[in-house]
């Protein structure tokens, strides 16, 4: 979506919003709102993510209204806002991440995060990718890249050393990436 | 939550925000807002050295250029300081992001200069304390500009909540150098900067580590 055409009216709705106009700030928080969907999604994992950080950022505006000035473009500003506001969420969520976690035998967390059938073409694609791989090297990437070991322990169970796992599970990717084109 | 309820709560909240809204008061230019903060330490700082009383010689010092540049180089890091502090509470700092890094090398200056002094000149052994002169002095020169700084950049929204307090920190810090400097008798570069600048930048670090609650918005 492109909002290069958006600069001046949202600065206009801004300065409206300032002084009370609650029409004008409702308009300026609907029509920012796509767009900081937009800069705050990169480097988020999912879309639940983006919204909370979205909503954030909304609140932010509001309560830092009076700190934008008319003199000064409006998405530097908002540019700030979102930034700050996307690393706050990042580093509550990994500080909570402990409290997070989810046993992969609840059938409710399988059915929305693991077993989306939507996907499912898709890794039959990689699994059938997967077999055409040399043995050695489908373990390797298998072990470290979908069963989770380290790669400390993938060799030590493949007997290669840790950077001749590492290298071959990159190129690894690289030929998949090749195959599922 | 799934992402539909998600978006009608977006929605919800816009309409919350906005029925909410009261006019703002728009944060006044950090220029007019720093001339506020100097006049008020600058009064201050004037009113309890002259109670205080100046070294007695003073006017000996006032003629020693490198006295003078030691001078002008604490009134550097505290106006660079106060500078970038005000630019600070403003989220993208008004496009200035360069300010930070002035303080930060007076700043080093100061911190090299002493660095050397104490390692080279006195063998690693830390300066005397004059704990009746130097921490009173300190303490009695920092704490009206640091309230009044405090308090100016608690009314903006800052997105540096680490580095706010540290550029209040060296706002305040070459000011309180400053005075000590005319009415403290020692001119021992090691003790000068532990004893009448580091504690500033000290109590600047610590409210930089508790940043995330104190600016918290």
């Amino acid at each position: 979506m492109d909002f290069s055409g958006d600069e001046d009216i949202w600065k206009d709705l801004a300065v409206r919003a300032q002084s009370g106009d609650a029409r004008a700030f409702t308009e300026l928080l609907r029509s920012i709102t796509p767009y900081v969907r937009g800069v705050a999604g990169r480097g988020l994992a999912n879309a639940e993510w983006v919204e909370d950080v979205t909503q954030d950022v909304l609140v932010s505006v509001y309560k830092s209204l009076g700190t934008y000035s008319s003199d000064r473009p409006f998405k530097p500003w908002l540019g700030a806002i979102i930034s700050f506001r996307r690393t706050d969420f990042l580093r509550r969520y990994y500080k909570d991440r402990a409290h997070k976690q989810t046993s992969l035998d609840s059938p409710e967390f399988i059915e929305k995060h693991v077993t989306d059938s939507r996907f499912s073409g898709e890794w039959k694609d990689i699994e059938a990718a997967l077999d055409t791989l040399p043995e050695k090297q489908r373990k390797v990437f298998v072990m470290l890249k979908i069963e989770g070991y380290s790669a400390k322990e993938v060799a030590k169970a493949t007997g290669m050393s840790i950077p001749a796992v590492k290298v071959s599970a990159h190129r690894t990717l690289g030929k998949l990436k090749g195959l599922l084109k | 939550m799934n992402r539909g309820s998600q978006k009608q709560n977006t929605d919800q909240l816009i309409e919350a925000l906005a029925t909410k809204l009261a006019p703002v008061r728009v944060l006044p230019h950090p220029l007019w807002r720093l001339l506020r903060w100097a006049f008020v330490a600058l009064c201050y700082i004037a009113l309890v050295v002259y109670f205080v009383g100046f070294r007695p010689d003073l006017t000996v010092k006032l003629q020693n250029p490198f006295f003078l540049f030691e001078l002008a180089m604490a009134a550097a890091m505290s106006l660079s300081g106060a500078f970038a502090g005000f630019w600070l509470c403003v989220p993208d700092m008004r496009g200035q992001e360069w300010m930070i890094v002035p303080p930060l090398v007076l700043f080093s200056v100061f911190m090299v200069r002493a660095g050397l002094h104490i390692v080279l000149d006195d063998g690693m052994v830390m300066p005397d304390h004059l704990w009746s002169h130097c921490t009173t002095g300190a303490v009695l020169f920092g704490v009206v500009p640091a309230s009044a700084i405090f308090y100016l950049s608690i009314r903006g929204r800052t997105t540096h909540i680490h580095m706010l307090p540290m550029m209040n920190a060296f706002a305040v810090g070459g000011l309180g150098y400053i005075a000590l400097r005319i009415v403290c008798t020692s001119d021992d570069i090691g003790h000068d900067f532990v004893y009448h600048m580091l504690p500033y930048v000290a109590f600047g670090v610590l409210l930089s580590l508790s940043g995330r609650y104190i600016y918290r918005w």
